[in-house]
Parts: C-alpha cells; sequence; structure tokens
C-alpha cells in the first residue's frame, strides 16, 4: 500500500502527529497543539502546525468545517485516514522488528 | 458514519478570553510575524494563525524559537507559493517561476566564467620564443632588485606602495605567465570551444530577457501596472548605474588601489568616487538585472506557448553550459599538465591569492547554474497540465 506521508519528506512527523490527533474527532489549531502535547510530549510550534496544515490540507488528507474564522475546525478526510493507517502500520514493522532484535542482544531492566 | 464532536472546542484560547489583556507591543510583534508568509497564505489561514499565535503568547511560549519557527516556515510558504519548489502552486505559475530560475541561472553562469576569464585572460599571451625567454627570464632579477630597492629604509611609504601597486604585482604576473609558453592544443582548443558555448548562452539570455520584456509589455496593457514596478525599478536602476558607470569611465580615473579608493569615499573625500563606480557598479548592476529580470519574468504574463518555448530553448542553453563547464575543467586539467603549479602560483587571484581560490569558487558557481537552468528547463516542459492554472 502506498504511504501517501512519504511524499510529505522531513515534515511527515508533524504531519503524522496532526493526522493521529485528528484521527479521533475535529480540532482547531490550538486544540491540536495541546492534544498533541499531550499524547505525543511533541510541543509543536505554530509555524510548524500551520505548515503541516496547509501541506496537509492541499494533499487532501484534512479538510477545514466551516466556523469561525479565527478557531476553524480541521477534519480528517477519507484518504487521510488511509495514508495515516498505512503509514502507522509501516512505523508499527520497524517498531517491532526493531524491538525484537533489541530483545534478543540487549537486555533492559 | 457518525459525526465526530469538535474535540477540543472547549480548551481555553486567551486570545478569545476578553479578560486577559493584549499587549501592544504583543500585537505589532504578531502583525510582524505575519508579514513573513505570502499574502494569499494570508488570506487563507491568516485570521485562525493570528490567533494561534496569541494564544501562545499568552500562554507563555513566546521565545526566540517561535519567531524562528514562523519566520522558518514563512520563508518556506514564500518560495513554496512562488512555484519555485513544490506543486501548491498553480502549473502556470510554476512554469514562470522556472523561467526565472533559468534566468538566474544563466546570468549565474556567466558572471562566474566572466569573473574567471578576467583572472585568466593572458595565460596564452606567450609564444613558445627563445629570445623571449631569455628576456622573460631577466625579469627574475629586476623583480628581485626592485624588491630589495623598496624595503630600503630610505624609501617613503608611498614611494614603497607606488612600488609595489601596480607595477611590482603587474610585474610578478608577467614573471609567472611566463612560464605558461608552453600552453598549446588541448588548452587553446578547450578554451575556444568554451568562449563559444558562452556567447551562445548568452544569446539566449538575450532571447528570453526580450520574450519577458515583450511579456511585460503585455501585461502593462491590461492595466496590472502594480505588479511590475518593483522589476522597473529594479532594471532601470540598472540602467542608472550603468550610465553612472560610463561617466566614471569617462573621467578618466582608474582604479589605482582600491581598498585606499574605497576608504577616501568612506571618509568623505569625494574625489575617489569615479575609481569605486567604475569597479563596482557594473557588479551591481549585474545583480540589479539579475534580480530585475528574475522578478519580471515570474510576473510578467508569459502565456502557456512562450514557457514551452522558452523550456525548450533551456534545454539547450543548459546542453551548452554543460559545455562550457566542461571545457572549463578540461582547459585547467590539461593546462596544469603543460604549466605544473599555475593555479598555485601566488598573485594570480584575488587579494594575492593564487588562481586556485578563484577557480574553485567560479567553478562550483557555474556547476549550481547550470543545475539551476536544467532543472528549470526540466520543471518547464514536465509541467503536466498549463490548461488548468
Amino acid at each position: 500500500m502506498r504511504d501517501d506521508l512519504s511524499g510529505l519528506g522531513r515534515y511527515a512527523g508533524p504531519a503524522t502527529l496532526i493526522l493521529s490527533s485528528l484521527a479521533d474527532g475535529e480540532k482547531h489549531g490550538y486544540a491540536l497543539a495541546k492534544d498533541v502535547e499531550d499524547f505525543a510530549g511533541v510541543h509543536l510550534q505554530p509555524g510548524t502546525l500551520y505548515g503541516a496544515i496547509s501541506r496537509l490540507e492541499h494533499k487532501g488528507l484534512i479538510e477545514a468545517l466551516p466556523g469561525d474564522r479565527r478557531r476553524r475546525p480541521y477534519r480528517l478526510t477519507s484518504s487521510g485516514a488511509v495514508a495515516l493507517h498505512a503509514h502507522l502500520l509501516a512505523q508499527r514493522q520497524v517498531a517491532e522488528a526493531g524491538l525484537r532484535r533489541l530483545s534478543a542482544g540487549w537486555s533492559f531492566s | 458514519m457518525n459525526e465526530p464532536d469538535i474535540v477540543g472546542g472547549d480548551t481555553p484560547d486567551p486570545s478569545k478570553d476578553d479578560s486577559i489583556p493584549i499587549d501592544p507591543r504583543t500585537v505589532a510583534r504578531v502583525a510582524r510575524l505575519l508579514r513573513w508568509y505570502p499574502s494569499d497564505w494570508r488570506a487563507r489561514y491568516g485570521n485562525e494563525f493570528e490567533a494561534m499565535l496569541y494564544s501562545s503568547f499568552n500562554a507563555g511560549e513566546g521565545g526566540a524559537r517561535l519567531s524562528l519557527d514562523v519566520v522558518k516556515e514563512g520563508l518556506i510558504a514564500r518560495v513554496v507559493g512562488s512555484g519555485v519548489v513544490g506543486t501548491v502552486a498553480p502549473p502556470l505559475k510554476r512554469a514562470r517561476a522556472s523561467v526565472a530560475e533559468i534566468f538566474v541561472g544563466i546570468v549565474g553562469f556567466l558572471v562566474a566564467a566572466t569573473v574567471l576569464s578576467h583572472y585568466v585572460e593572458r595565460w596564452r599571451a606567450f609564444p613558445t620564443s627563445t629570445a623571449l625567454e631569455r628576456a622573460q627570464r631577466s625579469i627574475g632579477p629586476v623583480l628581485r632588485s626592485a624588491q630589495d630597492a623598496i624595503r630600503s629604509p630610505s624609501v617613503s611609504p608611498a614611494q614603497r606602495y607606488a612600488a609595489e601597486k601596480p607595477y611590482f604585482l603587474e610585474a610578478q604576473r608577467l614573471w609567472n605567465h611566463a612560464y605558461l609558453h608552453q600552453a598549446s592544443g588541448a588548452p587553446v582548443a578547450f578554451d575556444q570551444i568554451m568562449h563559444i558555448s558562452l556567447d551562445a548562452a548568452a544569446a539566449c539570455l538575450g532571447i528570453i530577457l526580450v520574450v519577458g520584456l515583450i511579456a511585460g509589455v503585455t501585461t502593462l496593457t491590461r492595466r496590472r501596472r502594480t505588479r511590475l514596478l518593483v522589476p522597473g525599478i529594479l532594471l532601470a536602476a540598472a540602467g542608472g548605474v550603468l550610465v553612472l558607470r560610463e561617466i566614471a569611465f569617462r573621467s578618466s580615473r582608474f582604479p589605482y588601489s582600491f581598498s585606499l579608493e574605497i576608504r577616501a569615499v568612506l571618509r568623505g573625500s569625494p574625489w575617489a568616487w569615479p575609481s569605486v563606480a567604475y569597479s563596482l557598479f557594473p557588479l551591481l548592476a549585474v545583480v540589479l538585472i539579475a534580480l530585475g529580470g528574475a522578478i519580471l519574468l515570474s510576473r510578467a504574463e508569459l502565456g502557456v506557448h512562450a514557457c514551452k518555448w522558452m523550456g525548450r530553448l533551456a534545454v539547450g542553453t543548459g546542453a551548452l553550459l554543460v559545455v562550457a563547464l566542461v571545457c572549463t575543467l578540461g582547459w585547467a586539467l590539461t593546462l596544469s599538465s603543460q604549466a605544473p603549479g599555475y593555479l598555485f602560483w601566488s598573485h594570480q587571484g584575488v587579494f594575492g591569492t593564487s588562481l586556485l581560490s578563484v577557480f574553485v569558487v567560479a567553478v562550483l558557481i557555474m556547476a549550481g547554474a547550470t543545475g539551476l537552468v536544467i532543472g528549470g528547463s526540466t520543471r518547464c516542459l514536465r509541467t503536466e497540465s498549463f490548461e488548468s492554472a
């Protein structure tokens, strides 16, 4: 399955966090940043956040909903959900392989 | 599928809370930060981004990292929005940006090649001749005695300066060039091919600029004059600078010591301005023309056919630049084998350095400029659908 986030290159990190945050519901910018900080411990600066939002919207992975112009909510699109799913599966594969190899050669107390 | 609720809708947003006073300095800072983004980006995201910035500032997160992040992303948005990179801008806008990129690439290449040629222009001025060789060898003792003479304590600093610059260095340069009498064959051929390629590339540049000017006039007739104000001012300024340079040339005052003349002008002595203008203004004019031409080409309403045609022309120009670059490298390699150490002799390059420094910088710029032209032409030709613009 093609991973649509791979086209975002070094921006894939913030993009994954934003898509993951939107996976459980619509949020506006400030709420997105706070949610990402809560579940991932990553503080997205406003510039990085809106840079990623504009790229994701341009790729059709998220969409803006009508609302207050200062607090416009964003929603995951169906293609965004597919892309996030593929990307997270690929990441899980890497994480599982890495953990398996680590546990074979290293011990962690 | 159930529509999920807006999560985080109740999250406290300080920018919306009237009880939190907003410092006028914060308002000014937010306005300054927003200006880093292009106008179309601000039109789409400006309001919510502004609210986000107020929220961050009120939450005590408005440090230097935030400013740097906004500046970085603003510049990225500007570059992407201009169509130079990425696929966000409309196809026709991207094609116009590519034409501007091609223009800048050719100008950069020609400037670097011209500067390099200036430093190596006399490399084959010494034919093989036993008599000449003897004469050139005699320069050595003369130079050494001149060197001893100017080190004498009886020589005043002014006399020493006059002896050293530029005559002494000129003699040193001639002395170094005297060793190049064997240069022939391959270096000469490479040099000739390189110059023919550069002339052809310059002709292509002229064609691109003429097409850009025609498109600029078309834009003017459509009453969109403000778009061409900046490139018009830059090109007019370039013309003015060249006129001033001509006046300086006619004043018959040529640079004696550039650094001395610059210092004199900085100290408020107007007498030295012609020599400063004579040396600096051509460079300034080239920069202004490159900037003005690039902005003109990206803003003028170049049509679909013009963009495609320019792309094809740029493919040919790119090939010429590759030939010129290969010949420059070939020239250096073959000449170095005939006159070992030529690139390393002192006083051939800038500020008494060897020619190698000039050569390396020039070749790097030429390679980068060739990449720009080839990349720009590829983007111009590969643009999938201009019609959707």
